[in-house]
């Protein structure tokens, strides 16, 4: 009988405790594999994610923190799994996020925001959805339990999830040592991230009329000097990590990043961190942040209020940057679109392709997608300054 | 006014002063302010970067352009 039990310990396991609820989780993997494949939803972040979470909840966790069952309970046996090394090595020390952002550093132009350098306020009132959804979660998370500094440090990272920005969400929620919810903090980042097409337009819509859809923008076709687009990443991390200096590593990163792609003489460098770096990690970052969801951990009420704050962040996002839009309106001569408004969070290129695609359901002649760009680097950008400011902030009020 | 006068003493006073949500309140008003000067100051800077490598390059262009103006009137 014995050896019949150390035979099928792997199917007994579901009979522990809370064991049970890993097979949930191999469904919310399946879901996310789903997404990624029939949907293709954001695949190259889902499909790790959701393979992640299935490995992570095999019987005994044998890929992260390893466990065996002695005297009627599940102990650490004291043994680490891959998943649990990358972990520690890229999500702990910050690591995958920061060569992310050098990869997507190397992924941006900067030269349609050197044009219409105004847009880039639109990357600031973007962050909105951050600070309305950061009160909120404090508000809210006090009813589940958590109160004092936890729900400060908790509510920042739910916050950060509006940005749409989901290495910076990693970078906050790993800085407070949120561990027990990265899981659900970095899948709602990452899925409403991929969302974008779905999230947005209905949000657009109810918050402008055709006649302000249909705004046209005068966009002028002119060279930048290299000189200026050497110097802009050059002084932004200066200025950034002198003013914000939480801010830096994830500054540091994305402009070290575009000053490999825009002095030209590292070409191959550049092509390698646009491809091969943003590759390898988004595939390692992917799975080990899949690894995160465990059962006991991510089926919680705080992972459901997570994930609908997330969602409530990324909407009023999407508003604080249309209705800033439709103010400045109120003022200027030449009107802007205010859908533009909407590109100003960090989802890069997909914010500023679905502006674009909307203008032009509208009127297809319509081509507002240099200044959507424009707003959607902003975003970037501005959500980065946006964490470095609530890390800095919450690490004050709580020291 | 005194306890700003150093920053332990005003983080005590923050403690002391208000409560959980207060200081969310704090976080949020400083923290949109924050993002909007920051970003205020990124636009300046793209305005001064553009204005300074547009006058450096017509200084470059002046003096080259009097180099070739010299360099013809002695070949004539």
């Amino acid at each position: 009988m014995d050896i019949l039990k150390e035979v099928f310990q792997g199917v007994l396991y579901f009979g522990i405790g809370d064991n049970w609820k890993a097979l949930i989780m191999y469904v919310i993997g399946g879901v996310l594999i789903y997404l990624a494949i029939k949907k293709n939803y954001e695949p190259a972040l889902l499909l790790p994610i959701g393979f992640g979470a299935i490995l992570v909840n095999l019987p005994f966790n044998i890929v992260g923190i390893v466990t065996e069952f002695v005297g009627g309970e599940m102990v650490d046996k004291g043994e680490v799994g891959f998943l649990e090394v990358l972990r520690s090595a890229g999500i702990s020390t910050e690591l995958f996020p920061i060569l992310i952002f050098i990869a997507i550093g190397a992924m941006i132009d900067f030269t349609p925001l050197f044009k219409n350098p105004f847009m880039i306020f639109f990357g600031a009132a973007a962050q909105f959805g951050i600070f309305m959804t950061f009160i909120i979660a404090l508000l809210l998370l006090p009813l589940l339990g958590i109160g004092g500094e936890e729900a400060l440090k908790l509510s920042a990272a739910i916050g950060i999830i509006g940005a749409a920005d989901g290495p910076t969400t990693i970078y906050v929620g790993n800085h407070f040592e949120l561990f027990k919810y990265m899981g659900p903090i970095s899948v709602a980042a990452y899925s409403y991230m991929s969302l974008v097409p779905i999230i947005q337009p209905p949000v657009i819509r109810a918050l402008t009329t055709k006649k302000e859809r249909l705004i046209r923008m005068d966009y002028h076709e002119e060279s930048v000097p290299k000189l200026v687009k050497i110097l802009f990443p050059i002084l932004v991390t200066i200025i950034a990590g002198v003013l914000v200096p939480m801010s830096a590593p994830l500054v540091g990163s994305l402009m070290f990043g575009n000053l490999i792609r825009e002095c030209g003489v590292l070409e191959r460098l550049s092509q390698s961190a646009q491809n091969e770096l943003a590759n390898l990690v988004t595939l390692l970052l992917g799975i080990t942040i899949g690894s995160t969801m465990l059962a006991d951990k991510f089926i919680d009420p705080v992972t459901g209020l997570i994930l609908l704050l997330g969602l409530f962040a990324f909407v009023f996002d999407t508003a604080g940057g249309v209705l800033f839009a439709k103010f400045l309106n109120l003022f200027l001569k030449k009107k802007v679109n205010p859908m533009i408004g909407a590109a100003g969070i960090s989802a890069f290129p997909m914010s500023a392709r679905v502006i674009q695609k909307m203008a032009k359901e509208e009127d297809p002649t319509n081509f507002i997608l240099m200044q959507a760009i424009s707003a959607n680097v902003s975003g970037q950008l501005g959500s980065i300054i946006a964490g470095g400011l609530v890390i800095a902030l919450v690490t004050i009020l709580i020291k | 006014m005194i306890f700003l006068s150093t920053p332990g003493s005003f983080i005590a006073a923050l403690e002391s002063m208000y409560t959980l949500n207060e200081q969310g309140m704090i976080v949020v008003a400083v923290g949109l302010i924050g993002v909007f000067l920051i970003l205020l100051l990124f636009f300046v800077t793209i305005i001064l970067i553009q204005k300074s490598v547009g006058a450096f390059e017509n200084v470059k262009k002046n003096a080259e352009q009097k180099r070739l103006n010299k360099q013809k009137k002695h070949s004539v």
